[in-house]
């Protein structure tokens, strides 16, 4: 006999996560049985403070049916085609992580091991010249190629940045017009079932109680259904990435161009990110408190700004790590109530979406059985920690020589999963991208290779071409994706033309 | 800075030792290493000495491609004959049900075909999947033709692999790798000296010759003569208990070859059959305690050989400067249909990780790592069919006594609970493929994924009769098998 399908779906919180879920398992509401409500209090403030994504979120867009310059015209939204990395390596180099792939495998050898060789002999050019993204971002342009450059190796690949209360505000619309009800209410009391300590309901301040068989907790940090109640418990990283506040505020587009990805500039206590939207660029220092304080943070923040800021500087706080289980009983936490990576490869929008697909994946009945919360939570630990190695590498491969924050980085005990593959790397460029590893190769190599973690010599295979023949295929390959880049519009004249927003926010 | 090895010496010739000298020659001949086939002649033992004919996956074609083969010439050389899935009759009593390879109906979004049906009513206790699948209906109907290139055709959705015969698929590799820069050399090679390193420095001959080389490659099937004989790394065996012995044979047959390789459950063990052209290749796995090897060869008939049967593998293939493959590394049950992809991938798996001449540590330890997952699907893939089946005889009811291996045991519970299907990336089976094989072995989840709930009864019932008098009006319109083959081969039988 198989238990009933689950009637009432219960999403607590209203920011990007709750929306994201709303808009998501909105489809369920097709079957005829299932209900879902969103609760959501407009007195708790969101954490949104300008989000940058990277691709997946298209395929997340498009299954929900979302017209893509509908979208950015109702967040802000720009376009983003990588992170520009400042001073990580050592102050005054810069590097950018682009999306999408460099070169192309020749004979079976990866194009990287080709320019590894090359650039030995003094016969290839920066890394980065040889990625469409890279070129195209450092000339502001994004659009269309035109049609001579259009070949394999001049796939565009883009993501946005965008105002993600915006965002929840338009997928709150999307929902609410596909059958979701949202309930205005702050949470007093959550309710346990007595005989298995399932939630039962939770109730509101007005005493109104509202019963679910799922309930999906986007209530942010402190994890109000996972945490305080179920106890899932957390698991610290601070060690590995020690930043533990933030401070973040908007500020006016000053001179600058209105570029087309997102940057990342190290500070001697962490880091500085710069989100460019349409109306007004966002803007955060990440630090860790054990090295430097909130004054002194805010104005360093403050002294770095495009323009003028546009409100007061916001203070957040947080601990690194992981929901030690995603999946509780008849909870599942999405957003930060299920941890919190920083923001330095803008996952955090992505590790919500793939905790929603996974969920699909695995979607429960009312008997919610084991092997279904196993895996949900075996797949969340494998996809998070793999994340987790690729962001511990960035603070990890630095050559900040007396800077007490990067010495320690530099010198701390790193997890064993990111240990072998640089050995692998360090020795012959290799790289082998694990089971359900979000990051593609292409972006190891391009963060690997920016931070000068140089390997010592390179595969053996890529001699069997001779080096003229090897420099020439490097260099049709620079010459079409610089043609390329050069074709394409301008970023702003592109979002002016197609996507402007209506208003100012 | 160090370059390649010098000199690469394959010991042991064969499908394994071949494709491994042919994948390494024409990478590396224009390196100017140095590659040495040992090759005694004579049956080839690197796949085990009961694996004279290859069941293989749909992967062999890209393995054939990235090597630089071509399909036909393989089957040529091969008495080869395609290959459209598996069927497997017995092992529920009185059943028998098509594997097909290929597409099997459609996903809808994230809910599986299989799930579909199971939302409309079907039971894996008589569900025919084949019937959805254009290799399915094909391979009953005794039809055939390669895939349309075309996504948007529905001939797209068949796919193939291939049946060959060891002896034949050997020798044209071996040619293959001799025109890409191998060198033969004669002889068996016996053991290995070390040096006090621990690495090999040089292989000795049955004559006593002793070669010299950087990389020694274990190719000497089960007697595993480098990688166990000298260096000891221990076997882990995988045998379902009480199935402890296999027989084989090829006898002459022209009738006209089923695109399938068979699986046949009987009282005391399982036979395979994997038609050839003009020829049968046929194995009895049994157990010792219910059938003696002279009954065994009786129902084979011919000059059916019998061995001891081990299936398993080795804890480190590649251990200091020695790398097995094939049987030496990994001796997979015939259920799992791995032995062409294993010694296939190795060689090129191998290739992503040339180490310096005098490295090897980081690239053998990522080589294991796949090695073992790879393997690992193998080991659980014919483990799905001994835990699973129904049969009551004595030796089924041993059989089914295993623990399933951890991942397995994910595996199996999650399909039970609703139909679903774990991701593995290094593994060499597909979802699909997985599913047909519960299916295959009837095992019925609980229940379906609830997301196929959401998709409304009629249509997608009608769907669904679409997809399969689409599979079955397709296949009619297909060209026999037969005169598929005789046109490959240049002859009708």
């Amino acid at each position: 006999m198989t238990p009933p399908p689950i009637r009432d779906v219960v999403i607590v919180g209203g920011g990007t996560a709750g929306w994201m879920a709303a808009a998501a398992l909105s489809r369920l509401i097709a079957n005829g049985v299932t209900r879902i409500t969103l609760v959501e209090s407009e007195e708790i403030g969101i954490v949104g403070v300008g989000e940058a994504t990277i691709p997946p979120i298209r395929q997340f867009n498009e299954v929900l049916g979302i017209d893509e310059r509908e979208f950015l015209k109702a967040t802000q939204g720009s376009y983003k085609l990588g992170i520009e990395f400042v001073d990580w390596t050592r102050p005054g180099h810069r590097y950018i992580h682009p999306f999408g792939p460099f070169g192309a495998d020749m004979n079976a050898v990866k194009f990287h091991q080709y320019w590894l060789k090359l650039h030995r002999l003094g016969k290839a050019t920066d890394f980065a010249e040889y990625n469409l993204c890279a070129t195209a971002a450092y000339q502001n342009r994004f659009g269309a190629i035109a049609a001579q450059y259009r070949s394999p190796l001049t796939q565009l690949h883009w993501a946005y940045h965008f105002d993600a209360s915006l965002y929840a505000r338009f997928l709150r619309r999307y929902s609410e017009a596909r059958g979701v009800t949202r309930q205005e209410g702050k949470i007093i009391q959550v309710h346990q079932r007595s005989e298995d300590g399932f939630i039962a309901s939770v109730e509101l301040e007005s005493g109104q109680r509202i019963e679910g068989e799922l309930f999906i907790d986007c209530s942010g940090f402190r994890g109000l259904l996972i945490e305080q109640t179920l106890k899932a418990g957390y698991e610290d990283w601070t060690h590995w990435l020690p930043c533990d506040r933030a401070v973040a505020v908007p500020c006016a587009h000053g001179e600058g161009e209105f570029t087309p990805y997102t940057r990342s500039t190290a500070r001697e206590a962490g880091w500085q990110w710069r989100i460019p939207l349409q109306h007004r660029i966002g803007n955060g220092y990440v630090y860790s408190s054990q090295f430097i304080s909130d004054d002194e943070a805010a104005s360093t923040l403050m002294a770095n700004l495009d323009g003028e800021a546009l409100a007061d500087p916001r203070p957040l706080r947080f601990v690194t790590g992981r929901r030690k289980k995603a999946w509780v009983k008849n909870c599942i936490a999405l957003g930060l109530a299920s941890g919190f990576l920083e923001p330095l490869e803008s996952t955090s929008i992505h590790l919500i979406q793939s905790g929603i697909a996974r969920l699909l994946a695995l979607f429960p009945d009312s008997g919610f059985s084991n092997v279904e919360i196993d895996e949900y939570n075996r797949l969340t630990d494998q996809q998070i920690a793999a994340i987790r190695d690729f962001i511990i590498l960035h603070y990890h491969a630095n050559e900040r020589a007396g800077s007490p924050l990067w010495d320690s980085c530099r010198h701390m005990d790193i997890p064993e999963t990111l240990a072998r593959k640089l050995a692998l790397f360090r020795n012959r460029g290799r790289l082998f991208r694990y089971e359900d590893e979000l990051f593609a190769e292409s972006s190891w190599y391009a963060v690997l290779l920016g931070q000068n973690v140089m390997p010592q010599g390179h595969d053996p295979l890529a001699d069997a071409a001779p080096v003229e023949d090897a420099a020439a295929a490097l260099e049709e390959v620079r010459a079409m994706v610089r043609g390329a880049a050069a074709s394409m519009p301008l970023h702003a004249d592109f979002i002016n033309q197609h996507c402007r927003a209506s208003t100012a926010a | 800075m160090s370059g390649a090895p010098g000199h690469i010496l394959i010991a042991g010739g064969g499908v394994a030792g071949w494709t491994f000298a042919l994948a390494v020659a024409r990478a590396l001949r224009p390196l100017g290493v140095q590659i040495s086939v040992a090759d005694p002649g004579g049956a080839d033992e690197s796949l085990g000495a009961h694996a004279l004919a290859l069941s293989t996956l749909p992967g062999v074609r890209d393995h054939h491609h990235a090597l630089g083969l071509d399909d036909l010439d393989a089957m040529r050389a091969a008495r080869g004959s395609f290959k459209l899935g598996e069927i497997y009759t017995g092992w529920t009593p009185g059943d028998a049900a098509i594997l097909p390879f290929g597409e099997t109906g459609a996903d809808i979004g994230p809910v599986r075909f299989h799930q579909q049906l199971m939302r409309l009513g079907a039971h894996a206790g008589d569900l025919d999947l084949a019937a959805f699948s254009l290799a399915g209906e094909a391979a009953r109907l005794g039809r055939f033709a390669p895939p349309s290139p075309d996504p948007a055709s529905f001939l797209s959705t068949l796919d193939y692999g291939l049946h060959l015969e060891t002896e034949g698929y050997g020798q044209y590799l071996r040619t293959a790798a001799l025109k890409a820069g191998a060198q033969p050399i004669d002889g068996r090679v016996a053991s290995a000296e070390r040096g006090g390193d621990g690495r090999l420095t040089a292989a000795v001959m049955e004559d006593g010759r002793k070669l010299p080389a950087d990389l020694f490659v274990d190719a000497t099937g089960e007697r595993a003569a480098l990688i166990s004989g000298v260096l000891g790394a221990p076997w882990e065996s995988w045998a379902a208990p009480g199935l402890d012995r296999i027989a084989a044979v090829i006898t002459e047959d022209n009738a006209p070859p089923l695109a399938l390789t068979r699986n046949e459950a009987m009282s005391a063990g399982w036979r395979r059959d994997a038609p050839l052209y003009g020829a049968a290749a046929a194995q009895l796995i049994f157990s010792s305690r219910d059938m003696d090897d002279a009954a065994a060869i009786r129902q084979l008939g011919g000059t059916a050989s019998v061995s001891a049967f081990n299936p398993g593998r080795r804890a480190a293939p590649w251990s200091a400067n020695c790398l097995a493959i094939g049987a030496a590394a990994c001796l997979p049950d015939p259920l799992s249909c791995a032995e062409q992809h294993l010694a296939a991938s190795a060689a090129l798996r191998f290739l992503k990780l040339v180490p310096h001449s005098d490295g090897g540590v980081v690239e053998a330890r990522e080589y294991n790592r796949v090695f073992e997952a790879e393997t690992g699907s193998a080991r659980d893939f014919a483990a799905l069919c001994y835990l699973t089946q129904t049969r009551q005889d004595k030796t089924w009811k041993t059989a089914r006594r295993a623990d399933p291996s951890p991942e397995l045991a994910r595996h199996m519970a999650l399909y039970k609970a609703r139909g679903r299907i774990p991701r593995s990336e290094d593994g060499i089976y597909d979802e699909a493929m997985w599913a047909a094989a519960f299916i295959a072995m009837r095992v019925q989840p609980r229940d379906h994924d609830p997301l196929a709930n959401g998709l409304a009864e009629a249509a997608l019932r009608q769907r669904c009769e679409q997809i399969r008098h689409l599979a079955a009006s397709t296949a009619r319109r297909l060209p026999e098998h037969a005169a598929m083959l005789a046109q490959v081969h240049g002859a009708r039988l």
